[in-house]
């Protein structure tokens, strides 16, 4: 009995960690692609992204706007968990449409939700700083040599458990 | 049974005449020898476990592919069955650390497969997992140390809720008040009983915070531990609760003498009728049963559990039901000679102190003389105690001498 016991205690952590390699290895077919743009950033030096091991870009879906909350602004705190729907503008890159605390959920093909945390509460009329997972980029150099004044285009899937997976960057002129 | 200390036992006990020397030779040789070689092994594994998780974090392995995880499982594994191994067969005790190596793989393995996969976390899921399996794996062997690491890894699951997400998860606690406290309370140990009830403390505190309760609710919820305390049987865990709720409560008490004077606190502090309500209740109840079941002088420890903030002057009122508890205990454990509440009342009675000295002299004085008059009233205090106990004590001796 005991023995019965023991085995499928192991068998169970064995296959529960197995299952989650295979959810997340179906990023690739199942995740949805999206591209997003950086912000410019002003700064007097500029280095070149392989001086340094990881890469925080600033992107344009970090702000949201003032009118873009579906929830309460006031609700917001430092740190709190918050869905961003994104949806594919005219050229091409995925901006802010709707922010909120509750779940949101896609619908259509040109929208696609991620997940952040909100950066500082809200005092002032500024948009709000949302913080993605996909800010740090590590080993940036596999996909090219850039500068940090440079703005880029970033290529990731993303799929609904948060799970990101950058695929591509490249600097836009 | 050491081999060696028994021969040398059982020789007395031949020329004592109490066993014959072939009896002896017998019973010998019933004993083999501890196999030191089991240190070894047990080195051994542990060396190339290091090896494997700093491989772990090398470049090689953060490649998102199913092998790094098939290499980790097989360590784990490997680790279970060996560790299953040596306790069914060989030593309980070197069993249980290739065991909780294992157990520690698995947290490991979990937390691997989310960063290589870039999978951010916004909940302690994995945590609440992980002390789940540690509830299984105490089922199975029952013993103490697995019990012991299981607490630590759910405890460390709130921790980190409260630090990363500012946020308390409510189904760690779930897991820890419901699962946990049940071994807790069958398997009872000096040790587990106090870790069990400061975790206890420091999730309702993270759990207080993070959803940003006003503070007066963990009076409640350290009542509640109190009156657990009244009501549970085992010796061990009745003191570790007993404990550790006064401390807690006494700890918020010093927060709340500086944070009715303080503006800011002030403003933010709105009254729940809720609380008022469920805190007399059990208050109440609390009250009933240590009066009818229990030690009745014991009852003072209620009067830390009153609250007072709707008082006028308010913080005063605070100090002086510190004051109150601490000089009780100080004054009834000298006189009844009752040493560990004698404890309770020492420690109370300092941090009143303490709480009063910073209330009125930070202000006027030097630093570094509030330090130096703080330790010299300390130890004058101790002192005198200390002299008054040893007094007391030598007029009991003299009394048995007689």
């Amino acid at each position: 009995m005991k023995r019965i016991m023991f085995y499928s205690l192991v068998a169970l952590q064995i296959i529960f960690v197995l299952v989650l390699v295979f959810q997340f290895e179906r990023i690739t077919s199942n995740g949805d692609e999206i591209e997003i743009l950086t912000k410019m950033e002003y700064s007097n030096d500029d280095y070149y992204y392989d001086l340094i091991d990881t890469a925080y870009p600033e992107y344009e879906i970090n702000d949201i706007p003032e009118g873009r909350w579906s929830s309460e602004k006031e609700d917001v705190s430092y740190n709190d968990k918050v869905y961003v729907l994104l949806k594919k503008s005219h050229d091409d890159f995925y901006k802010v449409e709707t922010a909120s605390t509750k779940k949101v959920v896609a619908s259509g093909d040109d929208q696609v939700v991620v997940i952040g945390r909100t950066d500082y509460a809200s005092n002032s009329n500024e948009p709000i700083r949302v913080n993605y997972d996909f800010n740090k980029i590590e080993d940036i150099e596999q996909f090219g040599e850039f500068k940090n004044n440079q703005t880029l285009k970033v290529t990731l899937l993303v799929s609904q458990y948060g799970q990101y997976k950058i695929t591509n960057v490249e600097a836009v002129k | 049974m050491n081999k060696s200390k028994l021969k040398h036992e059982g020789t007395k006990w031949v020329e004592d005449g109490v066993i014959s020397d072939q009896q002896l030779t017998t019973i010998l040789s019933r004993y083999e020898k501890k196999d030191a070689s089991y240190l070894l092994i047990i080195l051994a594994t542990l060396l190339v476990s290091i090896a494997v998780l700093t491989f772990v974090f090398s470049d090689w392995a953060q490649v998102p592919h199913i092998s790094r995880i098939i290499v980790m499982l097989v360590f784990m594994s490997g680790l279970y069955f060996l560790g299953n191994y040596f306790y069914e067969k060989k030593s309980q005790a070197y069993g249980v650390s290739l065991l909780l190596l294992a157990y520690i793989f698995f947290g490991a393995t979990m937390f691997l497969t989310l960063m290589i996969y870039n999978v951010p976390l916004h909940s302690t899921w994995p945590f609440a997992i992980w002390s789940v399996v540690g509830l299984g794996l105490f089922a199975l062997y029952k013993h103490p140390y697995i019990l012991l690491v299981g607490l630590l890894v759910t405890l460390s699951g709130q921790i980190y809720s409260g630090l990363a997400f500012t946020s308390g998860d409510l189904y760690i606690l779930a897991i820890y008040v419901l699962g946990y406290f049940h071994f807790v309370y069958h398997y009872p140990k000096v040790l587990l009983n106090y870790v069990f009830a400061l975790g206890l403390a420091i999730q309702l505190l993270i759990v207080t915070l993070a959803f940003e309760q006003q503070y007066y609710w963990l009076i409640l919820y350290f009542l509640v531990m109190y009156g657990l305390s009244v009501v549970i049987n085992k010796a061990s865990l009745k003191k570790a609760l007993l404990s550790v709720s006064l401390l807690s409560v006494f700890i918020v008490k010093i927060a709340e003498v500086f944070m009715l004077q303080e503006d800011y606190d002030l403003d933010r502090f709105i009254l729940s009728l809720l609380f008022i309500v469920l805190l007399a209740i059990v208050w109440l109840v609390v009250l009933n049963v240590k009066w009818f079941t229990e030690d009745k002088s014991e009852v003072i420890d209620l009067i830390l559990f009153v609250p007072l903030f709707f008082l006028p002057g308010s913080f005063i009122f605070v100090i002086i039901s510190m004051f109150l508890f601490s000089l009780y205990w100080l004054i009834t454990s000298i006189k009844y000679q009752l040493s560990d509440r004698l404890l309770y009342g020492i420690i109370g009675f300092l941090l009143s102190v303490f709480t009063v000295y910073i209330q009125y002299a930070w202000e006027a004085m030097n630093k570094s003389l509030f330090f130096l008059i703080g330790g010299l009233l300390l130890f004058g205090i101790s002192f005198i105690f200390g002299k008054q106990r040893h007094s007391i004590e030598k007029e009991s001796d003299g009394g048995d001498e007689k």
